[in-house]
Order: structure tokens, then sequence, then C-alpha cells
């Protein structure tokens, strides 16, 4: 058995281990790669920064813990801009989990003087998914009559002005897919085409392709894809946070995929032309 | 180096640890772990939609809502249908659900994703860009003429209609790839820098 055989048949502990190192290094002692802004990072940077000042915002938190890691990082980036333009802010979340993620975001608000109920509000979860969605859009108070914390929303200063999706300057869904919850395709629908709100979404790497179509349609003013877009957004706003310290351990991780890839189809070439000439020229060559 | 005292890191972490301890072979710690996992996610659901039902539902009825007890009684019959006799009752608010579901999705569904999608393909085919997404379209599109014997051209739109979709799932499969490994940086992060109080 040569190198070539050797690296197809490699056990593949060796491969989770050499991963396990490429994301720790990195984690535990940042190497500081650069990172360079996309045009579609920047366009949605642009979009909220044009929305009026004190204008209200409504942000769902579509997604589950396994994707907390690109998500936060991409909200948190997002809640440091708009709190510099003081824009208020509404969560909302169609995933049982996704109130705990928007309070987790919603702390940094407090360095910038930001008061519960005035200035943000957590409405909590919603069962039901899309019909749920348009019901709110319609009137928040008739599926929310209480935020996440049990307070009445006739007593939050902030939900006094919010009588439909209308009154949202810009909706954003941070979201990982329609199983389960709210899926992008769903915003698009009860957001924008219903009442004219403008949307952007913060999406997982996996959804990120899937709804381009929107960005191009004009239907969506931008998509933040993964903890890349969040690093990116990060640089944008000054605010350094995860998606940063996370981007070296990415950056690693892909160049040793791409290079095993590579070592992978090299290998796999070099046995198919070296095959025949086993053959005739020993014994059956060796056995695979 | 500072190792975190709050329990519910250590628990965090131990999970972290024992989940990926299958990477090496099946074991009995790794199946605690995702017995856990599976009860405690359902855990937490059930008691945020007790909570939901009584905020949304519950409280404003008994405060006076009482065209409330309505979607309360539907929702009690999707539960019919774990007594044989009157399981066709079930039916009643299934109907409701894929009605009003079903309503609502085709109050955007044609504008968003059919209109809105065909005119985004009508571009002024002045860069680059907007012939891929032109030729894109229309090769892609043809790939999926199934109705008659390929032609010439035709075969050879359908063939080049075939390279455009492996050139979208190859995006998708690298985006899908970034995902994963930002998950394990997620947990990796949570173990050397909270838990374990490293860099």
């Amino acid at each position: 058995m040569d190198i070539f055989d050797k690296l197809q048949n490699l056990d593949k502990r060796v491969f989770y281990l050499l991963m396990a190192l490429a994301i720790a290094i990195p984690t535990i002692h940042p190497i500081g790669l650069p990172v360079e802004i996309t045009e579609s990072v920047r366009e949605v940077y642009e979009f909220v920064e044009s929305l009026p000042e004190g204008s209200i915002v409504v942000i769902g938190f579509d997604y589950e813990p396994g994707d907390e890691i690109d998500l936060n990082p991409i909200a948190q980036a997002i809640f440091h801009q708009l709190a510099s333009k003081h824009i208020r802010i509404v969560t909302i979340a169609s995933f049982p989990a996704g109130p705990t993620f928007a309070d987790e975001c919603l702390e940094i608000l407090e360095e910038y003087g930001y008061e519960y109920g005035v200035d943000y509000v957590n409405l909590g979860y919603y069962a039901g998914g899309e019909p749920t969605l348009a019901a709110f859009a319609q009137n928040p108070a008739t599926v929310f009559p209480k935020d996440w914390h049990g307070n009445s929303i006739s007593t939050l200063p902030l939900m006094q002005e919010v009588k439909s999706m209308k009154d949202f300057s810009m909706a954003m869904t941070l979201n990982d897919g329609p199983t389960g919850g709210t899926g992008t395709h769903e915003w698009v629908r009860q957001a924008v085409m219903a009442y004219g709100t403008p949307l952007i979404m913060g999406v997982t790497g996996v959804l990120a392709a899937s709804n381009e179509p929107y960005v191009q349609s004009g239907q969506c003013k931008g998509i933040l894809a993964g903890l890349r877009a969040a690093a990116e957004y990060e640089k944008l706003t000054g605010k350094i946070g995860t998606g940063t310290v996370g981007m070296d351990a990415q950056s690693i991780a892909h160049l040793l995929i791409v290079g095993f890839v590579l070592l992978g189809n090299i290998a796999m070439l070099v046995s198919k032309i070296k095959e025949p000439k086993d053959r005739s020229g020993h014994a059956g060559g060796e056995p695979r | 180096m500072k190792i975190s005292t709050d329990i519910g890191v250590w628990i965090g972490a131990l999970s972290a640890l024992g989940i990926y301890s299958v990477l090496i072979k099946d074991n009995p710690f790794y199946t605690m772990v995702e017995h856990i996992f599976v009860g405690a996610s359902a855990g937490i659901a059930v008691v945020v939609g007790i909570n939901t039902f009584l905020n949304s539902a519950w409280s404003p009825m008994i405060e006076g809502k009482y065209l409330l007890i309505i979607p309360i009684l539907l929702g009690i019959l999707l539960y019919s249908r774990y007594f044989e006799d009157i399981a066709w009752l079930n039916r009643i608010p299934l109907s409701f659900l894929m009605g009003t579901g079903a309503g609502v999705a085709m109050r955007g569904a044609v504008e968003s994703q059919i209109v809105g999608q065909i005119s985004a393909t009508m571009v002024k085919l002045t860069t680059f860009d907007s012939w891929i997404i032109f030729l894109g379209t229309i090769f892609s599109l043809s790939y999926f003429f199934l109705t008659f014997q390929r032609g010439k051209v035709t075969g050879v739109t359908s063939q080049l209609g075939r390279y455009f979709m492996m050139a979208a799932f190859g995006a998708a499969f690298g985006n899908t790839v970034m995902g994963r490994i930002s998950a394990a940086i997620g947990r990796f992060q949570f173990i050397f820098l909270k838990w374990l109080g490293l860099g």
C-alpha cells in the first residue's frame, strides 16, 4: 500500500483530530487574519444607516440553539448599529429558544442607555408559523397580549406606537430555515409583499444561496450569511465580537478541508492511473 | 487560565464533550447526553407552549375576550385523535389549520415567488453578471423540458443548464460546510474560552 492508497483509506478520526486542532489553536491564540468587507454586507450596513433615527424595527429570532454561533453575532452587530442611531427594537421568536437568545443579545443595549419597554421590547415566542406572523403583522397585540417577561403590552410605551407591520421602518429575520419556525419565504410574504416593510435577512450559511434570488428581485434589501458576515459587520461597526474571533478558526478549518479535498482527489487519480499497470505487471496488485 | 465556577457552564461543556465523544466511537456517555438533550428540548418546548397558551389565549379569555373559547376548543379537538371513537373530530381543527395556512401563504406567494422572481431575471444585458442570470435561467429551465426528445440545440442548452445548477449546488454545499464549521467553532469557544478560561 503506497502513500496514495493510505491517503484514500485514512482513518476519519485523524481528520477529526486535525480539524479539532485547526479550530482550537486559533480560538486560544487568535492569529488576526484580515477580514475584507464584501459588497453584500456593505449594502446591508448602508441600508440600516439610512433608516430614520428613532424609528422602530422588528427582529425575528427564528433559530434553534445549534445555530446560535452563526446568528447571535449577527444580531449583536446589528444591535450596535441600531443603538448608535437610537433606533428602537421589538423582538419576536418562532422557536421556543428564540426569546432567550433575544434577551442575551439585547443585553448589549444597556451600554447605550436603552430602557426596557421604552426603547426595546422582547415580545417572546409565538406558535403557528406564517398565519401567526400574518396576525402579528396586522395587529401585534392580538398575538402578544403580554411580552416575554409577563408585562401587559398595553403598559409598554414602545408598543403603543406599533399598530401593524407598517409602523416598522425595517423587519429582519435571523433564520435557520422553515422547519419548526417561520422561514424567510414567510417573512417576504407577510412583511414585504403584504405591508411593503423593507426586509433584511441574517441567515446560516446553508440558506444563503437559496435566499439570494430575493435580493436579486429587490424583495430583500440584503443578506448577512453566517459567521463571516458577522465578522465583516463587526468591522464596519467597530465593535469586535465573537464573529471576528471565530474567523481565524473558520479560515484555518476551510484551508484544511480544501487541502484534504485536493489530496483525496489527487490520490484517487494517481491510484486510477496506476491500477492497469498493477494488474498487468504484478499478480493482481494489492487488493483494496 | 481561569476555569468557570458556573455549574451551568460545566454542564454545557461536559455535554458538548459527551456529544463529540461519538467521533471516537459510540459510547454510553454520548448516549446519556443525547437522551438528556432530547428530554430537555421537549421539556423546554412544553413549558414555553403552556406559557404561550396561558398568555395569548387563557388569560385574555378569562379577562373578557370570550370568543377565544373557539380556537381553544379547536385546539383541544386536535387531541381527539388519541381516542378511536371520536378521532374524526380532529379533522375539524386540521381543516381550519390547512385552510388558513394555505390562504395566508397564497396572499403573497404568487407575487413574491413567481412574478417577482421572473421579473428579476428580465435584466438589462449590460454586465457580465446580468448575462449569467439571463443565460443561467434559460439553460437551467431547458434542462427540465422533459416532454419532447432533446435535439442538438436543446441538448447543449440542457447540458449547460446542468453545469449552472452544479455550480449553484456547489455554492450551497460550500455554505453548508461553513455553517457546520461555525457550529463547531461555537462549541470550541464555549469550551476553551467560557469554561476553561483560556485565550
